[in-house]
Formats: structure tokens, sequence, C-alpha cells
């Protein structure tokens, strides 16, 4: 008779709510069921009483950390239905800002992969190389997670010289990080023994259950939207569909990576060939009466948006099928058979999205009464004495180039 | 982007069911049909799996259609890389389906939001928890019809007020008789 034990719903491994009730036979998953739905936030019928451009607000808030690809599949089906053609030179940012995305959630990722197995070394190097993507982001939005670049008609702000100069050299500095990172996951034989062979999905299995993104691509699935049903300006942009063939955990590792090296190619393309041009274009605030799925590729693979227009200016129906929610439905085929020691490497090689924080913060004295509001530089420098007065003091190694 | 497969699978599904002929239409890569009953949807279904290679499903978008309800299928064909969406409408007053998840079981908790947010009951579907309400959400309350207001939800109590429906307005003074004197004029 096998023990059955539950994982979750509090921080079954990532911080995010989720319940994975398995049942062991020794430490052997033979059975598991997915309890989701603990953070339901009725987001679809807000949507329903706001207008199109507060909408934009919502949706981009569905993710905590690929807020970009989601309103941009709700601004261009929109778009779509009101029978606008944006810029081009907005649909080139669309792409960059897009794929900036792409590495900053890949390498969190990477981060908390790395954690779940006792890696903390990887964990902070990834996380470390991901703040510059996130500096980047924040001085194109003027935000780390939600950028509000999009709006419907185009993108709300432009790139000057200087920006995209920053952006080229953040690049460079990704892609020499890159090396040693793909390099360790190919080589390194500790790494490639824990992950081997963990979570296996097969091709066919990834087809039956609707998997997407790197975890469906590391089963040597060749599905992306970029390719197959092109939005923006990806129809002009170069680059290869990534997969792998390891059907596991591993092969996710080694997808995600390359994903990273692809959307470094894609952004130096986007620099260097930018049009010239305006970046919005008006768009009547009553969108004729229609329904449109719009598609984008997330950094966790397709997102489609269902949106119907009654004419007014305000949609009748918004729908959110996001990448994990397709993804869930092949955890439990993943763990069933696998160790239990295993599970959270396995949960955290779907990557599902868990919120991130905003850079200002409200901190409140309970003492007296007073409050403050912390902007990015300040709650850094915060943080940095926080450590100091308990003796990790990194700011002599803050004073390094490098650092 | 030309997509041969999209315009032949349209070509096939107006020779197949002709009577669904108006309600078929392409853009682009997507295919869509709609005013299906569940009878027709399940025929339609039977065909563009086995008969066409739409092998791939990735969700299920419940609709409020005020007289009916709605289920809207996304199908795709993987080697075409062509979209189709079927729509089943449903009475309203007996929203009733045969689900599709002992086919595809990524369909699983689509199927269940059908459930929970629009009261359809679907056939065939697991037995399952709520999803993605909470499981203390009260019967009868489904939350994605036009006609449920959150403004009438108390959420301490977990109870649904209807707002009292505006009161008749009230009858008209009846018209004044002929005999009514008038004013004098001035």
């Amino acid at each position: 008779m096998g023990v059955v034990i539950p994982v979750g719903p509090q921080h079954p491994s990532l911080k995010e709510p989720a319940c994975f009730t398995v049942t062991l036979e020794g430490e052997k998953v033979v059975n598991a069921v997915v309890g989701v739905g603990y953070n339901h936030r009725g987001l679809e019928k807000v949507c329903e009483s706001r207008n199109y451009i507060q909408t934009i607000y919502i949706i981009e808030r569905v993710c905590g950390i690929c807020s970009h690809t989601h309103s941009t599949a709700f601004c261009q089906g929109v778009e779509e239905l009101a029978g606008v053609q944006i810029t081009r030179r907005a649909e080139f940012i669309r792409v960059l800002v897009g794929e900036l995305e792409r590495i900053h959630s890949h390498l969190l990722w990477l981060g908390v992969a790395a954690h779940e197995i006792g890696f903390d070394t990887m964990f902070m190097y990834a996380w470390r190389d991901r703040e510059r993507i996130l500096d980047i982001l924040a001085l194109i939005g003027g935000n780390r997670v939600n950028y509000g670049i999009n709006t419907i008609g185009g993108v709300r702000r432009d790139l000057d010289a200087d920006e995209l100069k920053q952006v080229i050299e953040t690049v460079d500095y990704i892609e020499e990080r890159l090396k040693y990172y793909i390099d360790l996951a190919l080589t390194d034989t500790t790494l490639s023994a824990r992950l081997s062979g963990v979570g296996k999905l097969s091709h066919a299995d990834a087809l039956r259950f609707g998997a997407v993104g790197p975890v469906a691509k590391a089963s040597g699935v060749a599905d992306d939207i970029r390719k197959d049903d092109p939005y923006a300006a990806y129809d002009s942009v170069p680059f290869d569909i990534v997969t792998d063939d390891h059907c596991d955990v591993f092969g996710r590792t080694v997808v995600r990576l390359k994903e990273i090296g692809q959307s470094c190619q894609m952004i130096r393309f986007v620099v260097e060939n930018l049009p010239d041009g305006d970046t919005l274009v008006k768009v009547p605030r009553m969108i004729p009466k229609g329904e449109v799925f719009s598609r984008t590729e997330a950094p966790r693979g397709e997102n489609i948006h269902y949106i119907r227009a009654g004419g007014k200016d305000k949609p009748e129906r918004v729908r959110v099928r996001a990448a994990t929610e397709a993804n869930w439905h092949a955890v439990k085929h993943m763990l069933e058979g696998d160790y239990l020691a295993d599970l959270p490497i396995i949960i955290a090689a779907i990557d599902p999205c868990y919120s991130c924080t905003d850079r200002a913060i409200v901190v409140n004295d309970l003492d007296n009464g007073s409050s403050d509001v912390f902007n990015w530089e300040k709650l850094r420098r915060y943080s940095v004495d926080w450590y100091a007065k308990r003796g990790v003091d990194i700011r002599d190694v803050r004073k390094l180039k490098e650092f | 982007m030309e997509f041969p497969f999209a315009a032949k699978l349209q070509e096939a599904l107006n020779e197949k069911f002709p009577s669904l002929t108006t309600a078929i239409s392409r853009k682009g890569n997507k295919v869509s049909a709609e005013g299906m009953d569940e009878t027709m949807f399940r025929a339609v279904v039977d065909y563009v799996v086995n008969e066409l290679g739409v092998t791939r499903t990735h969700e299920v978008v419940g609709v409020d259609d005020i007289e009916t309800l709605g289920a809207i299928y996304v199908f795709s064909a993987p080697e075409h890389k062509v979209m189709l969406t079927l729509k089943v409408s449903v009475p309203r007053e007996n929203p009733v389906l045969h689900g599709l998840t002992n086919i595809y079981p990524n369909l699983f908790w689509h199927e269940r939001e059908l459930v929970d947010l629009f009261g359809f009951t679907v056939l065939d579907l697991p037995e399952g928890p709520h999803y993605p309400l909470p499981d203390i959400w009260p019967e009868g309350n489904y939350p994605m019809r036009k006609d449920w207001d959150p403004a009438c939800f108390d959420k301490e109590t977990m109870t649904y007020t209807p707002k009292p429906k505006p009161a008749a307005p009230a009858a008209k003074p009846a018209a004044k008789s002929a005999e009514t004197p008038k004013k004098e004029e001035a």
C-alpha cells in the first residue's frame, strides 16, 4: 500500500501555490494529482468592466515575469479587430523587448533550477547576470517587470542611439556569460547526472498533453509561434527554433540556454536594422464587433488570447491561456515513475510563473505611523547595508567593475 | 504567407457539412466554424481529427451568448501550422455537452472552467475538485455569465444577493378628459 504525501499548496518547491498529492511506493511516485487554482484572481471578469486601454494594464499583470508577451498578444489582437497596422519600428521594438524578456526569464529559471538541485553558485551567477537585463528593461520601459511598453497602436516609448548602444553592450556581456553556462551544462558530469533521465516526457506524450515552449521543444516538438504564426517583426528577424531530443530536465536546460543565444542574435539584428519612423498610430476607442485569437511565443511557450469585441470601448470577453496552463497537464505524467526527491526539479523544469515585486515599495513604520517610499537605488542601498550589519559586506565587492 | 492547408480544411468542411457553409470562415492560417449544436459538433470533431489530421488541442473558451452558452474548442494541425476553432452552442437552460477530456487529457482544466465559471454540465469529465473557484464557492453561481454581477457578491459570507429589480414606472396619469376646463388664455 502506498503512502500519500501532499506537497503544497504552500511553497511546493516554488513560491507559488499549487498542491501535488503524490502516492509513493518506496521512494517512487506511483500516482500524482496536481491541484491548481489557489490564486485565481478573476482578471477575465475584471477586463469586461474596463476599457481597452485599462485592460492592457490588467493583462500585463497576468504574469509577473513575462508581462510583455501578454500585453503584446492583447494589443495585437485588438489592433487586428480594429483593422489597424502598426508601424514597422513599433513591431521591431516589440521584438526587442520580447527577446530581452525571454533572456531574463530563462536566466531566472536557470537560477531557480540550480537552487532546486543544490547548485547555489549557479543560482547566484544566473541571477546576477539577469540583473543586467532587468536594468536594461528598466532603462527602456521605466520598470523591471511591467515595462508598460505596449499600447494599442504600437509602443509607448522609443529608443535613442545611446539606449540602443547600452542594449548591445548588455547583449555582449550575456553572450560571453552564456558560453560558460552552455559549457557547464554540456560538460559538467554532476549536472548532467543530476538532470538526465529526470522528468521524462516522450515526443508523443508532449503532443498528447499539449506541452508548449521549452518543455515541448526538449521532446523534439519544433513548435514556435514566432515561426508558425509570425507576429510583430518576427517574419523579418532570422532565428532557429531550438529543439533537443533528451526528453528530460537536462534537455529543457539545454533548450533554454540555447534560446538565450538565439535571443541575443535577434536583439543584435533588431538594433542593427531598426527602421525609422513613428512608434504609434491612432486607434479608435470603439473597437468594431468581432472576435480574434491572438498568439505569442512567451518564454514558457505559446500564449493564446481570445478577445471578443462588441463595438464598444470595452471588450465583451477576454480569455487568456498562458503557457504554464498548458504545461501543467504533462507534470502529472512526468512525476509518475520518478523519485520523490526529483519532484522539486521536475516541477521547476516546466518553469511555472510566480510574481515578481515592483522596484518601489512603501514601508510603514508601525512605531510612529510614518511611511516612506523606497525607489530602486534606495532599496538596493538598504539591502546592502542590512547585510553589512550582519557580517556579509559586499560594498567592497561592488567597487569592482566586474561586479 | 500562404496556407494551402487552411484553404483545404475550409473546403473539406464545406463539402462534408453543407449546412455549416455560412458558419465557416478563414483568415490566414486560422479556420473557424460556429453555429453547431452538440450533435453536429461531435461529428465535426470526429471528422477533422480522424480524417484531416487536426489532432492537437490547445484550449477551450467559454462564452455567454445570452440565449445560449458557447464553448470554443481550439485545435491545430501540427504538421501544417493551421489553427481550427470549433464553437458549440448549447441552450442556456440546459447547457450539457460531451467533453473531450477522455480523448485529450490536456483539456481537463479547461472543461472544469466551463463547469465552474459558466455552469456547463460536461459529460465524461472525470470527477475532481472545483477549478478555478474555491471549494466553498456557492452552488448556482457562475461568475463569467453576463448576468452575474460581482457587486452583488459578498466575499465575507460567500453569498450572492441579486439587485432588486427596479420598480415598475408609476402609471401615467389618465389623459385629461375633454371636459377638463382649459385655462383661460391670457
